[in-house]
């Protein structure tokens, strides 16, 4: 034993101390866009991004055995690519074919069933409960009902996911991209989340017009392969960066210039 | 008037930040080891802000009152709640307990002449600064790319006692600083009365109910200056909030009562090998969130019990923590793996040469460790008998 350790005496290692097993998750879903309007290279983007988003988490020890991933793509229906989360380090970009219209709609409620299916809560002498889920969505156009007119069905669809019962988890944020010229930046405002959940089941018809509704998560960009990529280069490193319990991604480091803040 | 001591966080004020990233305590108390540690978690590391957490050790004659609060992520100033809530906290667990300050007598006998201490525990002078020095490496910023320093791997990696540090290498972000004391305990003539030492003090039990009453001032007490706390620093109260865990302990009856509002936990380890928890916390209505003493609900989610000293598996060592530490143990469905955790960490307080470095082996220890999705700040207090003192930890000292 060096000088310093000898000095450190009865100092103790980890490994000398037991701990009980037991890990505690961040889950992150990613609600992606895959209807029609996604083909061509803006859905190739979207792939690459991916691709970068599971290599970046693979890189950091701890991000990828805490973090779950949980992907819900969403054009004419939605689904939970996977059956459920996968833990980040197990993660594989799987094959996917954009087509259809775009429910969002759909989206947020696949989303509320895997929660509520899949999330786990603490229990003593059980389980280590979940981290609240970081929810990250990525559309290039408006959503849309089944026949591909525009609707705003999703949006008692998103309060579902936000104003939750007593007892069930919510979210701890919603980031919302826009991607492409067709986006609307009142849409992506309205989709995302501020740093807090805004319970717009609180807010007077008056307020729902004046309050802005999210702070600082709703994004556009453009439909690039470079944009895609450092998206979601940026969405891995700020979950790697900043994990508090029951957080999301920060501010640190900050979104690439392509990643614009919707203010 | 009753002497004791004092040690772990100070309550923060509206003169600058003074809370420190990591904060150790220890002292010898009747038969016990009382050892402290408090460690700013990995999630605190890597955004730079600060640890959150605090403790706080008390003792006054046979009484020792234990705080731990746990401040709000969410909150940026909440340390500036928890580390006042443990202050006030133990204040007033113990102050029903204890004789007013004011009703002190002269000492009518002349006191034998007590010699300063001319040793300080034989720790090495750099070594407390070379332990924070290397906590410290873990927690700088990781290099471009985001790819981890070489010896810490996004801060996970356990101390390498045989790597080489060299204490030439400056850290003028980082500086140590520490206070020891000595005090005096109880003599007969504070009281105002001639005898021995074991008679300083009335051995008796106290009745639950009054107990049960005490714990529940204490909390409320707590609670409302907190509110003017916030009203003196022109803040929102929830700006200050954080929970509170509570630990009373007759160290001369063994009796003892736990607390809580909102996370962390408290156990104990019996002579049969078991880890009761001393009281169970509610759940909150959301899986994650948690209850505080600074909300208007806290009587919601507060929960006690006052223990009186089992005769049959009488406990051994308790142990105080924030919930950086107990949704590590307590969640896990492997309790003979909390027994021995309980088990190797009073035998590792216990069997340390000194209780200073009992304490640095415990914060060493709590900054750290590894296990997944754990982040947090981190903070225990454990009570555990002297070395050569393996009776039980609450079994009483008198027949009174």
């Amino acid at each position: 034993m060096s000088d310093f350790g000898q000095q450190m005496g009865d100092v103790w290692s980890g490994e000398e101390i037991p701990m009980p097993p037991g890990e505690r998750r961040l889950p992150v879903y990613l609600l992606l866009d895959i209807s029609s309007s996604m083909e061509g290279a803006r859905f190739h983007a979207l792939q690459c991004g991916l691709e970068q988003f599971q290599r970046e988490l693979s890189q950091d020890w701890e991000v990828q055995r805490a973090v779950y991933v949980g992907l819900i793509t969403f054009a004419s229906d939605a689904q939970l690519v996977m059956s459920g989360l996968v833990q980040a380090a197990s993660l594989q970009v799987p094959s996917l074919s954009p087509s259809g219209v775009t429910r969002l709609d759909r989206a947020f409620e696949v989303l509320l069933e895997s929660m509520d299916r899949d999330l786990r809560h603490p229990v003593r002498g059980g389980t280590k409960g979940d981290f609240r889920p970081v929810v990250f969505i990525l559309t290039d156009g408006e959503p849309t009902d089944e026949n591909g007119y525009r609707a705003d069905n999703w949006q008692s669809a998103r309060d579902a996911v936000i104003n939750r019962p007593q007892g069930k988890a919510k979210p701890a944020s919603i980031i919302a991209v826009g991607c492409g010229p067709d986006i609307k930046s009142e849409d992506i405002k309205a989709i995302a989340t501020g740093p807090g959940i805004v319970d717009r089941s609180t807010l007077t018809p008056e307020e729902l017009q004046k309050t802005k509704q999210t702070v600082g998560w709703a994004f556009k960009t453009d439909e690039s392969e470079a944009s895609f990529v450092s998206l979601f280069r940026w969405l891995s490193r700020s979950l790697s960066a900043s994990l508090p319990a029951g957080g999301g991604p920060g501010y640190e480091p900050p979104p690439p210039s392509t990643v614009i803040p919707i203010p | 008037m009753w002497r004791g001591f004092v040690a772990g966080d100070h309550a923060l004020t509206s003169i600058g930040d003074t809370h420190p990233m990591w904060s150790m305590a220890y002292a010898r108390a009747e038969a016990y080891r009382v050892i402290g540690a408090s460690a700013v978690g990995y999630s605190h590391l890597k955004d730079g802000s600060p640890r959150d957490d605090a403790f706080v050790i008390r003792c006054l004659g046979p009484w020792l009152a234990v705080a731990v609060s746990d401040g709000l992520g969410s909150r940026y100033l909440s340390r500036y709640g928890s580390s006042y809530a443990v202050d006030v906290l133990s204040r007033y667990l113990l102050a029903p307990l204890t004789p007013d300050f004011r009703q002190t007598r002269p000492a009518t006998t002349p006191l034998t002449p007590i010699s300063p201490p001319s040793t300080v525990d034989e720790v090495q002078p750099g070594f407390l600064n070379r332990l924070v020095k290397r906590l410290f490496q873990q927690s700088q910023p990781q290099q471009k790319g985001n790819s981890p320093l070489p010896e810490a791997q996004t801060g996970l990696d356990l101390f390498r006692f045989d790597t080489l540090f060299s204490p030439d290498v400056p850290y003028p972000e980082l500086q140590q600083v520490g206070s020891v004391s000595w005090w005096a305990t109880s003599r007969p003539t504070d009281m105002g009365q001639l005898g021995d030492q074991e008679n300083s003090f009335p051995i008796i039990m106290e009745e639950e109910e009054k107990l049960k009453r005490l714990i529940y001032d204490a909390f409320d007490k707590t609670h409302q200056l907190l509110k003017k706390r916030a009203e003196q620093f022109n803040l929102d109260v929830r700006d200050l909030g954080c929970t509170a865990v509570g630990f009373l302990f007759n160290m001369k009856t063994g009796q003892f009562a736990a607390a809580q509002v909102g996370d962390g936990g408290s156990v104990g380890l019996t002579t049969g090998e078991n880890v009761l928890e001393l009281v169970q916390a509610p759940e909150t209505e959301e899986p994650t969130a948690t209850a505080t003493i600074t909300s208007p609900r806290w009587e919601e989610y507060l929960v006690s019990r006052v223990w009186s000293p089992p005769v049959i598996d009488p406990f051994t060592a308790f142990f105080i923590m924030s919930d950086g530490v107990s949704s590590d143990l307590l969640y896990s469905p492997d309790h003979e793996a909390l027994i021995r955790w309980a088990q190797v960490v009073e035998d590792k307080l216990r069997s340390t040469s000194t209780p200073m470095q009992a304490a640095a082996g415990l914060l060493h220890w709590l900054a750290t460790y590894k296990a997944v999705g754990s982040w947090d700040d981190r903070t225990l207090v454990a009570i555990v008998t002297e070395k050569g003192e393996k009776n039980s930890a609450n079994s009483t000292s008198s027949a009174e």
